[in-house]
């Protein structure tokens, strides 16, 4: 009888293994395929566009030469910042070359130019030698000198402390002559990442280590014994529809009476996106591309993880009365939590999908890494959550000092103001808030159509799986002492 | 040799009496820093070791505050014993207090799907027992309805048709319930003494001593949370009836 149990049990743990395999695979591969193209080169700029001086007026057959180091290999584009009061007739010519070779060059017609805006030369990433510098040739052509046009360089970076001089490498000289300094410049590089190669390697490694860890559980099948799968395996067998039931009790409860019912799921962000879009697109006067989708993807973000905190901190106390009761494993309370947060964050990210397809974006393949920072930051919540509950248990305290934490959090997550207007010494501490990785990975994908680089994703990875595990150990310490306090 | 079910080892239980309990973080700082957060050890149970056969019937008595609520929910798993060790060798279904797990705002049906998962049961078989249960209650077109909108004996009517669907393997009993009016008291008595009857394990606390001596093989006279006496039915509930 106990033997026939455990071989039932081996043949479904070694079903599962495969499929999981599979599933493993599979979803490897898919980001593969979506990030391949944008982690394979990376694009560097350097740039100072600071304009202190102009250069003499630039007369007809002048040629300005500019030594730039490099920084990729593929050469992307050079902005520079030309001085024209007036309209002027003729063309500039930007030849770049790479040792003798020209690699490219692009010609304006003058009256294109407007004065102090700078003028973007394409070079269609064209290959460069890895070592060596990089000369742009500026040359002028106009049939009358008489009015001014020149460009802009400058001297000193001001660093905020203090001002360092431009290095001598990179030689500027107009008519062959020397020029202290170096142009007003933006200079755009692409450069190859070994982001890729790096990427394998991990999934490799997870793949073994999964393969591993299912070959101990089918042997410990064998033997009889448990180890974590199957214990977890078991209790999600024995759970899944306890915590079914809560979700749907969590829903229920929460719309019932109310005429739209669900409606509330969707209209709710939308409603506050309209509010936060009156007010910041007419009293603030912000001008954030596709401001809507930007404050839209903020706040059911921002949303979905205050919700989830909350439900979680009261998921002890509330359920006194069946802690009390009967027995079921304690976790259970903050899991259904975010798990109906999270039934109510998909019903949100229609009205966020439909906002973005009015808005004129349009969906790309990296829309489906959707998924992924939201799991990260349900993760992310649980941990919190559990701390939090457990918290709450003792000192009652907690309820009422979250709600003051989860506004500053607000204004700490760039729900509704751009990023830059943050100081520049503060901004690596700035990203260090788990939200922000959230919000901005979300961001990415809807508004920018590409995959952010693998820092955001092991940042928010990161950010998930330490604060769950840390979640978890506080949890398990004191759930004990739980119901001599409820 | 019959086999056991539960096995209670040198089970204790300690609760602490804060001289003032706090649950309030301003009051334990302070109390923190005058060095009052003293406690006191309060042992609710101690040292209390018994074994239970299967298909056996054990009665436990003893006085208000002796701690029999508190070993039941010991052997049910809701508190964890700080001493000693419960092994139980079957699921067990408590039955401390009736719709425990109700939810007012959620209809008949809601709440016989959730208390039951609550209660450790899976889906199909709920869907199975469903019909039962309803037809059991006598609620009829009620079980449609929110809970909010019961009577207090429908209420108790359903919760009761709950936690009895099925022959648990040991069944917790903290006094014998009979609920609801005249009819369904007859009813859910009977329903009790068919659970208890038929070879189910059963753990039965109780303050009727003719219900104990009626029911029980064997008795445990809980006393200040140790073990006061144990042994036959006939022979504890003779000594307790003296004292």
């Amino acid at each position: 009888m106990a033997s026939d149990k455990e071989t039932t049990r081996e043949g479904t743990m070694k079903r599962y293994t495969f499929r999981g395999l599979g599933v493993l695979v599979i979803l490897f591969a898919l980001i593969y395929w979506i990030v391949a193209q944008s982690w394979a080169v990376v694009t560097t700029t350097e740039s100072n566009t600071d304009m202190q001086y102009v250069l003499p007026n630039l007369t007809s057959g002048t040629v300005v030469e500019q030594r730039l180091s490099k920084n990729g290999t593929q050469l992307a584009e050079l902005t520079l910042y030309p001085s024209i009061p007036q309209a002027v007739q003729g063309t500039m010519t930007v030849q770049a070359l790479d040792g003798d070779a020209v690699v490219g060059a692009v010609s304006f017609s003058l009256d294109t130019l407007k004065n102090m805006e700078g003028v973007t030369a394409s070079f269609n990433n064209a290959s460069v030698s890895s070592s060596g510098d990089l000369t742009f040739r500026i040359v002028v052509e106009r049939e009358e000198n008489d009015s001014f046009f020149s460009l802009y360089y400058w001297k000193t970076i001001d660093t905020g402390r203090y001002q360092v001089e431009a290095s001598g490498l990179d030689q500027l000289t107009v008519g062959g002559e020397a020029v202290e300094g170096r142009l007003s410049y933006a200079l755009s590089m692409l450069r190859p990442t070994n982001a890729l190669r790096n990427y394998l390697i991990v999934a490799g490694i997870i793949i073994a280590a999964y393969l591993a860890l299912m070959v101990w559980t089918l042997r410990c099948c064998k033997t009889g014994k448990n180890n974590v799968v199957i214990v977890l395996y078991e209790e999600v067998k024995r759970y899944r529809y306890l915590i079914e039931r809560l979700v749907s009790r969590d829903f229920n409860t929460k719309y019932r009476q109310s005429i739209l019912g669900v409606l509330w799921s969707f209209l709710n962000p939308l409603l506050t996106m309209l509010v936060y879009y009156i007010v910041f697109s007419t009293v603030f006067k912000s001008n954030i591309p596709n401001f809507p989708v930007y404050l839209l993807t903020g706040i059911v973000m921002f949303n979905f993880f205050s919700e989830a905190t909350s439900m979680c901190l009261e998921s002890i106390t509330c359920n006194a009365s069946l802690i009390t009761k009967v027995y079921v494993p304690k976790y259970i309370y903050p899991l259904s939590r975010v798990m109906s947060s999270l039934v109510n964050l998909v019903i949100s990210l229609i009205p966020l999908l439909i906002v973005t397809l009015i808005t004129g974006l349009r969906f790309t393949k990296s829309l489906l890494l959707l998924p992924i920072p939201i799991l990260c930051e349900a993760t992310f919540a649980l941990g919190v959550g559990m701390i939090l509950a457990t918290s709450n248990v003792f000192f009652r305290d907690t309820k009422f000092l979250w709600s003051v934490l989860i506004m500053m959090w607000n204004f700490l997550t760039p729900v509704f103001y751009p990023e830059s207007i943050i100081p520049a010494k503060l901004i690596t501490l700035y990203h260090m808030n788990p939200l922000y990785q959230f919000v901005y990975f979300l961001r990415c994908v809807l508004i920018d159509n590409v995959t952010p680089q693998p820092i955001t994703y092991l940042y928010c990875i990161l950010s998930a799986i330490i604060p769950l595990l840390l979640g978890l150990y506080v949890f398990r310490k004191h759930q004990n002492r739980f119901v001599l306090y409820l | 040799m019959s086999e056991i079910m539960l096995s209670i080892q040198d089970v204790g239980v300690c609760f602490r009496m804060d001289a003032n309990r706090t649950t309030n973080l301003k009051e334990w700082v302070v109390r923190g820093l005058k060095r009052q957060n003293k406690v006191e050890d309060f042992w609710a149970l101690r040292n209390v070791s018994f074994n239970v056969n299967k298909g056996e019937v054990l009665g436990l008595i003893g006085r208000n505050g002796a701690g029999k609520s508190t070993l039941l929910k010991v052997i049910s798993g809701i508190i964890k014993p700080q001493e000693g060790t419960v092994e139980r060798a079957a699921r067990i279904v408590p039955m401390l207090e009736l719709g425990s797990g109700f939810d007012m705002e959620l209809t008949g049906t809601e709440n016989i799907f959730l208390n039951g998962a609550i209660l450790g049961y899976t889906k199909q078989f709920l869907e199975q027992q469903y019909d039962g249960i309803v037809a059991y209650s006598e609620l009829g077109n009620f079980i449609n309805m929110p809970l909010k909108t019961y009577s207090s004996g429908m209420l108790a009517r359903l919760a009761f048709s709950v936690a009895t669907m099925v022959k648990p393997d040991v069944l917790i009993v903290d006094e014998i319930l009979a609920v609801g009016d005249e009819h369904f008291q007859k009813k859910s008595r009977e329903r009790m003494m068919e659970l208890m009857g038929g070879g189910t394990t059963v753990l039965f606390v109780s303050h009727n001593i003719a219900q104990i001596r009626s029911m029980c093989q064997h008795v445990v006279w809980l006393e200040h949370g140790h073990v006061k006496m144990m042994g036959e039915a006939p022979d504890i509930c003779d000594q307790y009836a003296r004292e």
